[in-house]
């Protein structure tokens, strides 16, 4: 869809808002954070975006997507005293490779085998790319992540 | 243990450590079941045996269950507990820790069962079709994200909505997870299918129905396993982040297994 660009970033930001805030509520999260979880799942996705609009690959802009995720959330996690973890699950929603992962099926059923690796690959970066952004946030925030124990 | 035969041997410390190991396992079984990160579950579990006069406790904790040893001068009690039915509950989540963090001065292994019980009991957060109403919008969003229109927002929230209802009623059956993905991916695309059919045929077509099917199976992605398990495994909590991508992956199969389901049932036209 053709969108002068301001209007397509709200379109996104709210777009985004409403499927954390949703799937936010599936995983039985408390009430005083929902709209925390919608905040940073539609900075994550804005933030991607940009990065995507600037020219950065997608895997470097769902990097610094997810990271924004997780270093924002510690704040609330400590103030809220609720486990970052809630954050960061609801944070991510809007970056998962959804279209990606359905074109590994749709080519392998059509026996494009070339087309369903280059799909998966692609989808492989993608949740990769949130994992080690999340990993790098938690390590960044707290620091039974950031030393070894014992 | 015959009751004669353990205060013969052990007057009170080996009774007392088995009534702290009670209550840590079931903080440790709590959190684990509520899908937190495996050391979240460990430091919870440390802090009540501590809390409760242990001098340590050593836990192990994977996806599937928790071994765990408390100890005090020479004297210890292990036990292991296996943990099913693993599943996404964050108001448990920070309930539990929540009391971990701050226990009770007097707290004694009696009244922490009771507290336990107590945040068992909480019901869930929103009601039931507020969680269906929100899930069926939360996909339809999901769909116009991905680049859809209209039509494709109406088919995955009506196949989420669908499916997730019927998800929740085989979940109460118990039923096994995997033909419940599988089912549940089916219906949710069939329907998917159904409304982009019908909107065709009131002159309606649309060309990105594929940005409806995903977002309709979106709710059965298992996006907070990959979350935790990814947290696992740079902490090198290598058995439980290992299980928990197994577990996403058996998932994910589940569900494409649905969508090919559905798929040969419309002369996969979907594809």
């Amino acid at each position: 869809m053709l969108m002068p660009p301001l209007i397509s970033f709200v379109y996104q930001a709210i777009l985004s808002f409403v499927a954390t805030v949703g799937f936010a509520m599936l995983y039985n999260v408390p009430k005083r954070a929902l709209w925390i979880c919608g905040l940073i799942g539609a900075g994550g996705h804005l933030l991607r975006l940009l990065l995507q609009e600037i020219g950065l690959n997608d895997s470097g802009a769902t990097f610094f997507g997810a990271l924004f995720v997780g270093l924002v959330g510690a704040l609330p996690a400590r103030r809220l005293q609720l486990p970052m973890i809630l954050f960061a699950i609801a944070g991510i929603l809007p970056m998962i490779p959804g279209i990606p992962a359905y074109k590994v099926l749709v080519y392998f059923s059509q026996g494009d085998t070339l087309g369903g690796l280059e799909s998966a690959v692609k989808t492989l970066f993608s949740v990769g790319a949130i994992a080690i952004g999340i990993g790098t946030a938690r390590i960044l925030t707290d620091r039974e992540w950031w030393l070894e124990r014992n | 243990m015959s009751k004669s035969f353990q205060d013969s041997l052990q007057p009170q410390a080996v009774c007392e450590l088995a009534d702290i190991m009670q209550v840590v396992m079931r903080v440790g079984v709590l959190m684990l079941q509520a899908g937190t990160v495996s050391f979240r579950v460990e430091q919870a579990m440390q802090r009540v045996a501590l809390g409760l006069g242990a001098e340590r406790l050593d836990a192990y904790v994977t996806f599937t269950g928790i071994t765990a040893s408390v100890h005090r001068g020479n004297q210890h009690y292990t036990q292991i507990a296996r943990v099913s039915s693993v599943g996404v509950d964050m108001n448990r989540v920070g309930a539990v820790e929540f009391l971990s963090l701050h226990l009770p001065a007097d707290a004694s292994p009696s009244k922490l069962m009771a507290l336990l019980d107590k945040i068992e009991q909480i019901p869930a957060v929103y009601p039931l079709p507020l969680v269906l109403l929100a899930v069926a919008i939360a996909c339809g969003a999901f769909a116009l994200l991905q680049g859809g229109g209209l039509v494709e927002f109406v088919g995955a929230a009506v196949g989420a909505g669908v499916g997730q209802t019927v998800r929740v009623y085989l979940r109460s059956l118990k039923l096994n997870l995997v033909p419940t993905t599988v089912v549940c991916a089916a219906i949710a695309t069939l329907l998917c299918y159904l409304v982009v059919q019908g909107f065709a045929m009131v002159g309606q077509p649309t060309t990105y129905a594929q940005y409806g099917y995903v977002s309709s199976v979106l709710f059965q992605v298992p996006g907070a396993p990959l979350v935790t398990a990814a947290l696992d495994l740079i902490r090198f909590d290598l058995l439980s982040g290992i299980s928990r991508i197994t577990y996403a992956l058996i998932l994910i199969f589940s569900l494409a297994a649905g969508i090919i389901t559905a798929g040969a049932l419309v002369n996969f036209s979907i594809m």
